[in-house]
């Protein structure tokens, strides 16, 4: 991510249009690559053949639901940043989330700052990692 | 308000019966704290909603449903404490509540509404939340009627009701009756039309739609014609429509306005044309006020034919100037783009409207409706390379109403005319207050320094949806009067100069539009949620059936329940002896507790010291300053007191030998005070949570003549509008309220008040002439910044 000034790429997971709708163009004004999808089965489809740095996800939708599609996505890509976004937040969901790897948890309704800025967090998060990972591992390889 | 002063002085007489138990106290107490909790958590989910309809939050169908069932449990339990208080007083509550909460749940499940029943409705009754009922193009025009200087044509919308009563059975008796009813209005309202214009359009549904090509009529032939264009309706499967009757203008020029031109050259512009006897001209105009012509396409016309406005091509137009040979006068194309940015800014989207020119040559615009053009958003490329090349001129505040603007910087502050502001210019002031609303009719943007995002102004920006920031530091002193700004309230940022790019963008945006369903529906919900109309608690008119929104029925409640607690005091129920307040000021308080509002062991008479409330405190704060020096003020400020005391024995009255009641709690206290003939009445909450806080002030009554008592109601109008507060007045009844507010906004609002109401003490003896307004309101803001400066000293 952003190592040769690629985009963002992120994928919005919501079976509410409006909020696809409005997501959608304020991540693009910020800079981002964004794709929605409506359908859980489509978002599942689309996780298997394409790589996202983050995943925005409703939780309660009709077929699959968001839990299940966040477990898949850690599995393919553990990589990647899930944010959660609920109408039903409860302190249960939100625990469980974390434990299968979300990177933050959002109850509806939401600031647009708040949802920018937990983007950007996943960003800043991963950029520290890669400059660790960039960085000697051994000190017989580093300078002195 | 006869009844409330004699209610309130029915109570001044001492407990008549022996103290009741102190398990009924208790719990008639605790119902009291019920009702004032419930109204807290009510006016915050209150302002959760307002803010959404700002495009602040992000949010779905569910979350509505989910605020609405849980305010509605809310409100339940409201009517019930009170009720529960009352013996049952009150039970007409329930019916207000079942009725409004019917009327909602109908709006989320996309019923018509409460005005279901109409059959026909008149343009001026007409509102965006209508728009289900009325159709897009009628509620376009009628938005437009209300817009001053723009003229669209009025008329009436035969409802979608009407028109399934139709094609049931047809023209019914009732059904022809609401038709000529409103023609009949329409005409009083016009005077002598030329004739008018019938056309059906698709409604009913969330989706935009124009309507088909209207059709000449006239008033005799109104009831077919409506009958006939309801036929074509259905002849195009249209399930749900509505039949609009207009004003038909004659005329021999027409035109189209589109508001997004994707194929122009010039980004992001309008596109105008016009055509007639004297040929076909075509201008794509800029989206910045004043939409000068970025391109325009005038063809050379003969000398002699005589333009739209009667006037020959070339002309002598004075100060050396011709004519010129446009159909359409620069005064002319403003007015058109302004009708067209208007309605685009309140649905959110690009917008195709019709007109013609008068005989005068004077714009009519006849028909509304959103265009039917897919606009992509910019290039985020494109606009990410523009804005950061972009000069930030201010970056931060909260955005009130998300949206992007552009416009001239024009500084206002309270008592400006908004009748001389520029329309479409970018509106810049120290403080949101609600005095400013009328600006918010002509302005692109607004940004203040100061405000809070949910107060009154907010809420009148939202309704006009102009993007609007608040609490901006700095703003006036970077914002040059006279300098091109463009505001985006989303971020919110202000750049210099008019950014076409972020403007074009804004309308494929992240905002929440008009068009929808969401918004529609968020809207039409607020209109039974928010509304305060019931506020004077002495008028008869004061009663659970008059309830017509949430907001009215926790208002009855909190007011009946205060009442009732004062009126344990009297010996009816639950007897309750108050704390008497001993102060150097002549005014008899007596102090209930109703929970954490005095010290543990305050005894039968207390100090301000043993005040744990603290907005009674800061209340008595103010009072007691403005009493204690009222010999050190200035002159004018003694020459007022001096008056005052003179006068003091002719204003005693009967009523001011009683005790002034005051209801204390945590953070809260409501105080209803009697001196001489008039009193007042403050009822606050005050706390860490904003969305919680509100004051409540009224002032009533008077000595004096009619004259002098109103000279004093303008001044108390005067310092609340300066303190922030939506004030009304009604005669010399002024009502004002603040909420949402912070905490320390909170305490200077409180201490100016005990300023104000020391101050005001029979102050209409003093205001005998119209000069003496202007001295009082300057001698009071002395007596206030003196207040101010003796705070901060050691």
């Amino acid at each position: 991510m952003n190592k040769d000034n690629e985009k963002v790429r992120i994928l919005i997971l919501d079976d509410e249009p409006i909020v696809c709708k409005r997501l959608k163009p304020a991540f693009q004004k910020a800079g981002y690559d964004v794709e929605t999808l409506n359908d859980s089965a489509s978002a599942m489809a689309r996780i298997e053949e394409a790589h996202f740095d983050v995943v925005i996800t409703d939780l309660k939708m009709e077929g699959v639901d968001g839990m299940r599609f966040l477990t898949r996505i850690k599995e393919i890509s553990p990589d990647t940043g899930v944010i959660v976004i609920t109408g039903f937040a409860t302190l249960d969901t939100a625990k469980e989330s974390f434990r299968k790897g979300a990177f933050d948890f959002l109850a509806k309704p939401f600031k647009l700052s708040e949802i920018l800025d937990a983007v950007k967090r996943v960003e800043a998060g991963r950029r520290q990692a890669d400059s660790a990972s960039d960085q000697p591992q051994d000190d017989t390889n580093g300078s002195a | 308000m006869a009844g409330y002063l004699r209610s309130l002085f029915s109570r001044r007489g001492g407990c008549k019966q022996e103290q009741e138990s102190p398990t009924s106290l208790r719990s008639l107490f605790h119902k009291f704290r019920r009702i004032l909790e419930l109204n807290n958590a009510i006016m915050e989910k209150m302002a959760e909603l307002e803010s959404a309809l700002g495009g602040e939050y992000i949010f779905d169908n569910a979350f509505l449903s989910r605020a609405v069932r849980d305010m509605s449990g809310l409100v339940h339990q409201v009517a019930y404490s009170l009720n529960a208080m009352t013996d049952d007083r009150y039970v007409e509550l329930y019916d207000r509540y079942e009725y409004i909460k019917g009327v909602l749940d109908d709006i989320l499940s996309g019923g018509l509404g409460p005005q279901a029943s109409r059959l026909a409705m008149g343009f001026p009754e007409l509102h965006w939340e209508n728009l289900p009922l009325a159709g897009m193009p009628n509620v376009c025009l009628a938005e437009l009627l209300r817009t001053p200087h723009i003229g669209a044509v009025d008329g009436f919308v035969v409802t979608v009701t009407a028109c399934r009563l139709m094609q049931e059975k047809g023209m019914t008796p009732k059904l022809e009756q609401a038709i000529l009813r409103e023609t009949d209005a329409l005409w009083q309202r016009l005077g002598r039309p030329e004739g008018l214009a019938v056309s059906a359009c698709p409604a009913g549904g969330s989706e935009p739609a124009s309507g088909l090509p209207a059709q000449e009529s006239n008033r005799e032939h109104i009831v077919r014609d409506v009958l006939e264009a309801c036929r074509k309706g259905v002849a195009l499967g249209w399930r749900d429509m509505a039949v609009g009757v207009r004003e038909r203008v004659p005329s021999e020029y027409w035109g189209r306005l589109r508001t997004c031109c994707p194929e122009s050259r010039t980004l992001g512009a309008m596109s105008l044309a016009m055509s007639g006897p004297a040929g076909e001209e075509h201008y794509n105009l800029r989206r910045a006020h004043p939409f000068p012509p970025a391109e325009s396409d005038i063809r050379p016309k003969d000398e002699a034919v005589r333009l739209p406005d009667g006037v020959k091509p070339l002309t002598p137009v004075g100060g050396g100037l011709l004519r010129g040979s446009g159909l359409l006068p620069a005064d002319s194309q403003r007015l058109i783009a302004e009708a067209g940015i208007v309605l685009e800014r309140a649905l959110g989207a690009p917008q195709e409207l019709h007109l013609c020119l008068d005989r005068e040559g004077v714009p009519r615009i006849l028909d509304a409706a959103v265009a039917e053009i897919v606009e992509e958003a910019a290039d985020a490329d494109d606009l990410a390379a523009v804005l950061d090349q972009a000069k930030v001129l201010l970056r931060g505040g909260n955005s009130a109403q998300a949206g992007a603007a552009a416009g001239k910087v024009v500084h206002i502050k309270e008592g400006d005319d908004p009748e001389e502001f520029p329309l479409g210019a970018v509106a810049v002031a120290r403080a949101a207050s609600p005095q400013l609303a009328p600006f918010l009719l002509k302005a692109g943007a607004l940004v203040t320094e100061l405000g809070s995002t949910i107060g009154h102004l907010a809420t009148v920006a939202r309704e006009y949806r102009i993007p609007a920031v608040f609490g901006a530091a700095g703003a006036l002193k970077t914002l040059k009067p006279g300098a091109e700004v463009t505001v985006d309230a989303s971020v919110p940022v202000v750049y210099a100069g008019s950014l076409d790019i972020l403007l074009s963008q804004s309308r494929a945006g992240s905002e929440l539009y008009a068009t929808d369903p969401e918004f529609t529906t968020l809207r039409r919900l607020l209109q039974f949620i928010m509304p305060l109309k019931l506020t004077d608690s002495g008028s008869e008119s004061f009663a659970p059936q008059n309830c017509r929104s949430f907001h009215d029925i926790i208002h009855f409640a909190h007011e009946r329940a205060v009442e009732e607690l004062l009126d344990a005091h009297e010996g009816g129920g639950a007897c309750i002896e108050p704390h008497r307040l001993e102060m150097r000021i002549p005014l008899n308080i007596g102090l209930v507790d109703a929970g954490g509002g005095l010290a543990e062991d305050a005894g039968p008479v207390v100090t301000r010291d043993d005040i744990l409330s603290e907005p009674m405190h800061r209340f008595l704060g103010g009072l007691r300053y403005a009493w204690d020096n009222r010999e050190n003020l200035q002159v004018s400020m003694r020459d007022i007191f001096s008056g005052m005391q003179r006068t003091a024995a002719v204003l005693q009255a009967p009523a001011e030998q009683g005790m002034n009641l005051a209801i204390l709690a945590t953070g809260y206290f409501n105080l209803s005070l009697h001196m001489g003939y008039h009193y007042s009445v403050v009822d606050a909450f005050m706390q860490d949570n904003p969305h919680q806080n509100y004051i409540y002030f009224r002032f009533a009554g008077g000595f004096a003549d009619a004259e002098r008592k109103n000279r004093r109601a303008e001044l108390i109008r005067r310092v609340l509008a300066t303190l922030q507060f939506n004030v009304e007045m009604t005669g010399d009844l002024v009502t004002g309220r603040l909420k949402i507010v912070d905490r320390e906004t909170m305490a200077d609002a409180l201490e100016q008040l005990g300023i104000l109401t020391a101050f005001t003490r029979q102050l209409d003896i003093s205001m005998g002439r119209e000069d003496s307004l202007g001295r009082m309101e300057q001698a009071f803001r002395e007596v206030a910044a003196q207040y101010e400066a003796a705070k901060e000293l050691p």
